[in-house]
Order: C-alpha cells, then sequence, then structure tokens
C-alpha cells in the first residue's frame, strides 16, 4: 500500500515538522504516518467530515467577515515533543511572570522607567497604556488571569515568540473541541499514545476565578462577561460558561452600586464577586471609556478600584501587549526575574530611531509591518506579499507616526502535513498556547491550538482572516505505536486513558 | 500676595423626566501646589448619595457617586478654602538645544505627545517651528507662540463645543478658555516645550475686601516647561499666572481633568447652571 505521505515533501526554506522529525526517525511522527497509512486518506477525510457535521450542529462557530462558520479543524494532529514542550512552558511562565511584574510597576510606582529600562515614551504613548487603570490591585488579585500567546517554529525549527496576547485572548475552547473532535476522528492512536490532556482548562480557568474572589466572600459568584451573541467569540464565551458551570452574562444584565456589581435576575438582583470579562477595555466602563458605548457597565473601573468586585483580565493589560513593547520583553525578563529569557523573540526593528527608520523604509519589501496596539492580524503588512501601492502607503504610515508600528524580519515558520483535497500538502501553521495565572501559581495548556494556513504558501493564520486549525498533541514519553492492537488488549494505563476522554467527549 | 479664598462651585441640573439612575465623577476638588494650600474642602450632592473618594494617575481629587432612585434634579456643591500665593519660580531656564536632548523628550514624553485634543496641521507647527528656530531663549520661543494663539484666536463662547479640538478651534478662528488652552498646548509640543492643561477658577477682582464675595469662573489655562513649570493663560493674555488663579487638576488635556462627568439613565437634562462664588477670608 503507498502511504499518502510517500509523495510528501515539505516546503522550501522553512522547516517541516514532519519531515525533520520523519528523517530523525520520530516514533511519534512515524507511528502518525504508518495510522493514516493503515487507514487511508479517504476514510480519514470521511471521519473528519462526519464530526465537523456534528461539530456545526452543536453551534461550534466562528464569525469571519459577519458570516458564521465553523473553524475547519485539519484532521492530521501537530506533534510536539514532551521534552521540548517542557521547557516551552518553562519560558511561557516566565515571561507571564515577567509581563504581570511589568504591568504592576507601570500602573504603580514605574521603577522600569526611572530605572531607564525601557523609556517613559514607550509605556506612556501606548494607546492602551490606561491611565484609568494606575491604581494597585489587591494581593489575591491577577493582572493576566488568561493569556495566548502566538509562537512560531523559525527556520531552525526552534519555537520563538511572535506576538503575547494579554487582553481577551480567545481559541482555547477550539482546543478543548478539537481534543475531543480528533478521539473520534483518529481512536486507534489515542490508544497508544499517552497524549497529554488539555480538558483540565475550564476547572483551572474557574479555579484561578474563584481564588481572586474579595476574601471575605465564603461562596463566590462567577460570570463569564459576553459582548453578545454577534460577537465572533460567542461560542467560546458560552462554552467557557457552561463548562466552569458559571452564569453568562451580557452588560445589559450587570449594574454597579456603590462599588458593587450585581446581576439581575428574574426575581432580585445577586452581587457578582469576580467577572471573566470578554469585552475589550474600551467598550467596559462608558464612565471612562466610550460614553457612546452601551456595551459598558457604568461604575465597573470604580467599583474595581475600591475592591468590591474583580475582573479578569484586569484593565489596561493592552499596554504590555503592546508590539513596541514587545520589543523590551528581554530587558523586562532581566529587570524583574534577573532570569535569561527562555523563549526567544523574533528580531524587530524600533522605528522611533531615525536610521533604523530610514533603513525598514528602504527594505520594507523584505519585511514585515505591524500596527503596535491592534489585534487579530489587523493591519498588518508583509512586504513580499503587498502590492506597490501598499508598500507605498505603509511608508507613508511609518514616517508619519513611527510609535504606531514595528517591523520585524518575515520568518518563513515551520510547515506541518495538512489534508488538501486528496492530498497531504505542506502549510504554515502557528501556536497559541494559553497560561492561566492565579495568586498560587500557573497552569499552561499541553500545546494549545495551532492555527494553520488553509492556502498554500500563505502565512495569515488568524481565525478572524480564515485559517484553519489542529489539534495539538504533546505525547508523553515513548510511544507505544501499535496500531492493530485492539482496545481489550491494550494495557490498564491506555484503557483510563481512553475512558477519560471519552467521557468528556459526551 | 498671600491670601486666603472661600470658593463655593454649585452645578444644577435638571432633567425633562425622571432620570432612575446615574454614575457621576467630579475632579472640584483644589490642589496642593508650590503656591496653593488646600485649607478644608468638601462636596455635596442632591439627591442624598455615598461618595467616595481616590486620587486619580495625575494627583487629582476624585470624588463619585452613583444614584439609584428617581430624581429630576442633581446639584452638586464643591466648597473649598485655599491660601494662595504668587507662584515663586526658581528662574531655571532650558536652552531649546537642552530640551531637544533625547533624555529630556523621554522625561516629558506625555506631555510632548499631541492628544485628540491637540492636534493641529502638521503644516503649522512646521511653521510655527521655523518661527521661533532663530530666537535662543526658551521663553522667548514660549511669547512667540503665545502671540500668535492670541493673534489668531479670538474670544467668543458658542462657537465651538466642549468637544472641539485644537484645529477645529483655529479653523474657526473662534473659541473659549479651553481652546486658548488647547492650541497653546498643541503649538507649544509642537516647538518642543512640554506643556499642560490646567482647570481651576479665576478670581475676577483684582483688590478685593476681606469678606467681599464675587461671581467668578471657571476657567482653563497652560502650563509649560521651561525649566521649571510656569503658568500662563492665553484667553486673557497673561504671561504669568499669579495668587488669583485656583488650580483644581492638571492633565494632557480637557480629558484629563473634566471637572464632571457620568453616564445617565432618563430623561434629557437642561444646559447646568453653574455658579462660581469666590470669596476673600484672609
Amino acid at each position: 500500500m503507498t502511504s499518502p505521505f510517500d509523495l510528501y515533501t515539505g516546503s522550501t526554506g522553512a522547516f517541516d515538522e514532519f519531515i525533520v522529525n520523519s528523517n530523525a526517525q520520530d516514533e511519534n511522527w512515524l507511528g502518525l504516518a504508518k495510522s493514516i497509512e493503515n487507514l487511508g486518506l479517504s476514510e480519514l477525510k470521511r471521519r473528519a467530515i462526519e464530526v465537523e457535521q456534528t461539530q456545526s450542529a452543536r453551534g461550534i462557530t466562528f464569525t469571519v467577515g459577519g458570516l458564521e462558520r465553523t473553524f475547519p479543524l485539519d484532521p492530521l494532529p501537530r506533534i510536539i515533543s514532551y521534552d521540548e514542550w517542557n521547557k516551552v512552558e518553562l519560558g511561557l511562565v516566565q515571561r507571564i511572570a515577567a509581563l504581570e511584574a511589568f504591568l504592576d510597576d507601570i500602573y504603580g510606582s514605574q521603577e522600569i522607567v526611572r530605572d531607564k529600562v525601557i523609556p517613559k515614551r514607550v509605556v506612556a504613548n501606548a494607546t492602551q497604556f490606561s491611565r484609568s487603570a494606575a491604581f494597585p490591585l489587591m494581593e489575591y488579585q491577577m493582572r493576566i488571569t488568561v493569556a495566548g500567546l502566538d509562537l512560531i517554529r523559525d527556520e531552525k525549527g526552534e519555537l520563538v515568540v511572535l506576538e503575547d496576547n494579554l487582553r481577551t485572548p480567545s481559541g482555547v475552547s477550539y482546543v478543548i473541541e478539537n481534543r475531543r473532535a480528533m478521539a473520534r476522528i483518529l481512536p486507534e492512536l489515542f490508544e497508544n499514545y499517552e497524549i497529554e490532556p488539555v480538558t483540565d482548562y475550564p476547572s483551572r480557568l474557574l479555579a484561578s476565578l474563584i481564588s481572586q474572589a474579595p476574601p471575605q466572600v465564603s461562596d463566590p459568584l462567577v460570570v463569564v462577561l459576553t459582548p453578545g451573541v454577534y460577537n465572533s467569540a460567542y461560542f467560546e464565551h458560552a462554552f467557557l460558561a457552561r463548562q466552569m458551570g458559571v452564569p453568562l452574562v451580557e452588560p445589559r444584565d450587570l449594574f454597579a452600586k456603590g462599588n458593587e456589581i450585581f446581576v439581575r435576575t428574574t426575581k432580585s438582583s445577586k452581587r457578582v464577586d469576580v467577572i471573566y470579562r470578554r469585552i475589550d477595555d474600551e467598550y467596559i466602563d462608558p464612565v471612562f471609556f466610550r460614553p457612546d458605548s452601551y456595551l459598558g457597565v457604568p461604575g465597573l473601573v470604580n467599583a474595581v478600584r475600591a475592591g468590591g468586585v474583580t475582573i479578569a483580565n484586569a484593565v489596561g493589560n493592552g499596554v504590555a501587549d503592546d508590539k513596541l513593547t514587545y520589543a523590551y520583553v528581554d530587558e523586562i525578563i532581566d529587570y524583574y526575574l534577573h532570569q535569561k529569557p527562555i523563549l526567544k523573540n523574533i528580531e524587530t526593528y524600533r522605528l522611533e530611531d531615525p536610521d533604523v527608520r530610514a533603513f525598514v523604509i528602504k527594505n520594507v519589501d523584505n519585511l514585515v509591518v505591524k500596527p503596535v496596539d491592534a489585534s487579530g492580524g489587523k493591519g498588518i503588512i508583509i512586504g513580499s506579499q503587498a502590492t506597490e501601492r501598499e508598500l507605498e502607503e505603509v511608508k507613508v504610515a511609518i514616517s508619519s507616526n513611527p510609535r504606531g508600528f514595528i517591523a520585524q524580519r518575515i520568518v518563513n515558520f515551520s510547515t506541518i502535513p495538512t489534508v488538501v483535497g486528496n492530498n497531504i500538502e505542506p502549510r504554515h501553521a502557528d501556536l497559541r498556547p494559553f497560561i492561566v495565572s492565579s495568586p498560587d501559581g500557573r497552569y499552561v495548556v499541553p500545546g494549545g491550538l495551532s492555527r494553520v494556513a488553509l492556502e498554500a504558501g500563505s502565512m495569515i493564520v488568524n481565525s478572524s482572516q480564515g485559517g484553519g486549525s489542529k489539534d495539538t498533541w504533546i505525547i508523553k514519553g515513548r510511544s507505544r505505536p501499535r496500531v492493530t492492537t485492539s482496545f481489550a488488549q491494550s494495557e490498564t494505563a491506555s484503557q483510563s486513558q481512553i475512558t477519560e476522554v471519552k467521557e468528556s467527549a459526551q | 500676595m498671600k491670601w486666603r479664598l472661600e470658593i463655593v462651585h454649585t452645578t444644577k441640573y435638571t432633567y425633562e423626566e425622571d432620570v432612575y439612575s446615574s454614575y457621576n465623577e467630579v475632579r472640584m476638588t483644589p490642589k496642593n501646589t508650590s503656591n496653593q494650600l488646600l485649607l478644608s474642602s468638601s462636596i455635596a450632592v442632591s439627591p442624598r448619595a455615598s461618595l467616595y473618594n481616590y486620587s486619580d494617575y495625575f494627583g487629582t481629587a476624585v470624588t463619585y457617586f452613583d444614584l439609584h432612585r428617581r430624581h429630576n434634579n442633581l446639584d452638586i456643591t464643591s466648597s473649598s478654602h485655599v491660601e494662595l500665593d504668587d507662584p515663586r519660580g526658581r528662574g531655571i531656564r532650558l536652552t531649546p538645544a537642552a530640551m531637544n536632548d533625547t533624555d529630556f523628550c523621554d522625561a516629558f514624553s506625555e506631555y510632548l505627545a499631541p492628544t485628540p485634543y491637540t492636534q493641529i496641521p502638521s503644516g503649522l507647527a512646521e511653521e510655527t517651528f521655523a518661527s521661533v528656530r532663530g530666537l535662543d531663549l526658551v521663553e522667548d520661543r514660549v511669547a512667540q507662540v503665545m502671540d500668535f494663539v492670541t493673534g489668531n484666536l479670538h474670544y467668543r463662547s458658542g462657537i465651538t463645543k466642549v468637544s472641539s479640538s485644537a484645529a477645529e478651534a483655529l479653523g474657526v478662528g473662534f473659541g473659549v478658555c479651553q481652546d486658548f488652552a488647547h492650541v497653546a498646548i498643541a503649538l507649544l509640543r509642537s516647538i518642543g516645550v512640554p506643556a499642560r492643561y490646567v482647570s481651576g477658577y479665576l478670581y475676577p477682582n483684582k483688590d478685593p475686601l476681606v469678606g467681599e464675595s464675587s461671581i467668578g469662573e471657571s476657567h482653563a489655562w497652560v502650563e509649560a516647561f521651561v525649566g521649571e513649570w510656569i503658568g500662563m493663560d492665553p484667553s486673557n493674555s497673561v504671561d504669568r499666572t499669579n495668587h488669583l488663579y485656583v488650580t483644581v487638576a492638571k492633565g494632557r488635556d480637557y480629558h484629563d481633568v473634566t471637572p464632571f462627568r457620568g453616564i445617565y439613565f432618563g430623561g434629557q437634562s437642561s444646559p447646568p447652571i453653574v455658579t462660581v462664588t469666590m470669596t476673600r477670608r484672609a
């Protein structure tokens, strides 16, 4: 039998995760290829379509350009070794710890600015630097309860940080749903691989939120605050509320009174202690931000300031995921933790320096230019793929507002085998791991959301721009690739693994 | 001249139909500064509400409250006693070259960057810079900017709105103290002089007797950093503020110091009736 992987050659320039690992005789990747060979690509696709139809029926959707659609799952998982993941996990925890300290500092005494580690203007002129949020938190509160960082694997095969998302990162519901779907698409592999589970996430998040309730509260009320059904990530808001067993509320369900927040119920109202909010800062409280916003809860920011309620994530985190701040993260880690960064950044050009700016303008067709304060891939110009007109416009924009942009080299990031039509083809993919922080410690979801650009050669993976996704497997220890072993013959450990996955898939 | 003033600032809102809830922030408590000592202050609100206080990013005392009973009027009264003196500067002056230094620009970046209120056309910024380039003393440069403001903007109320930017005020050529302050700030920043917005009160009478009350006004003026902060009042063509000026709040522009802001649900409000009574007490 010919394997659908026989014709797979990877891509030029980029690190292909299958080619490199299978050449190195990695048992996990080879086991995956063998399973697909045994199963046949058409059977794999048939199963994937069947699962996708049930997903669609259950309303797992993402809004793209106003149209609802499912976030297509590629049925070939991505495999990351346990050893590599351990290092990445340490790097993520380190980075979030440093950024948490940074936020506390700049919304307090600004020692990092006084010590000239980071210029004052980088902080003070960031559009997301929120003077309304410049107050200390209570000791039981976190600023970055949930972070979703974007990593890419560079040409040498190293996972590096592309972006920090510290405001309202989305995508974790797809991590959990993708795992459930994969357990139905490739149950054979779940028998043989010890895949680190991701279904703990909602309980970890809930535990963190509860631990951040005002301490005098014995039975805290936690809610998930969504802008409403028209938000692109509404599915996820509803999903997390359901998984955590807490109410899903919209701003109109909440009101502030005397520094406390209440949720309206059919009969009366109940005090809310912790709000996991998925509304952007600028719409959260019209007293402070946009007075024209109907979305916000007036009085919320002052209730937070007074300690009457906790919101996660805190207001004002955007200054720490500003892309110019990103260019200082190594210094931030060194300043607060006295450590060397475990995860690398991509080389970034700070455009306020006139010489650097001139260099970037001259070489813009070989660089990526990004607005410092946008998320979701908005406004990004990839020089090598841009039109003449786009390049001219970006040069003008950089010259008139150097603080508004950064430039980076174009990373030809890694490709992974992806089902395209009746073939398996290389597609670029990034990785968004999720980190939950609480006063007691940090939890990193093993793996995270791998987002794939569905067009050949494309490097745009954002779900909001029509990318697809993959399940990401962190495989513990050595694999036992016995693809023909039946369920009854497998070991006890594997059985409990399957049971766990099947239960959560219900 | 050292003296004491009592200030009573009342703001009265009347609503055509009942308002059933509101959320409000008040910035009406005078600051302590090098030439102003706050002796006492209080804020009273009718209908009665629990009042909460905090100090904001700029060090301004903020009072906030929310109302949840139906009401058709809202009165806010801020009363304070302050001791005032003329600012006694130390006469520190930087050279324009020193103010072009990277460390200087960074330390004052907050007061050098334009805000939505203080945007001006880039052509005007360049012109202004060209017009001061030949002047060696920063004070002369500041004076040149003040001359430009008073020459190109005329005091008239009712033309601009509270939301008008410096560019809009310059476009029509008329404005109130808020517009004069925004235009002056924009131009000062464009020539590399850090500038900030000051809100407060101006005592209208130069030589009052003790116990004499006058009708004062809420006012806005500007501070520029020339080696130390100096105050100036472009809408009255006053090149140094003095003991007649009571400082309440300082910030990058009007947005940072708004005396009263809030959100309410219910009937439309007529424009507020604002009275500032200022009485010499010593």
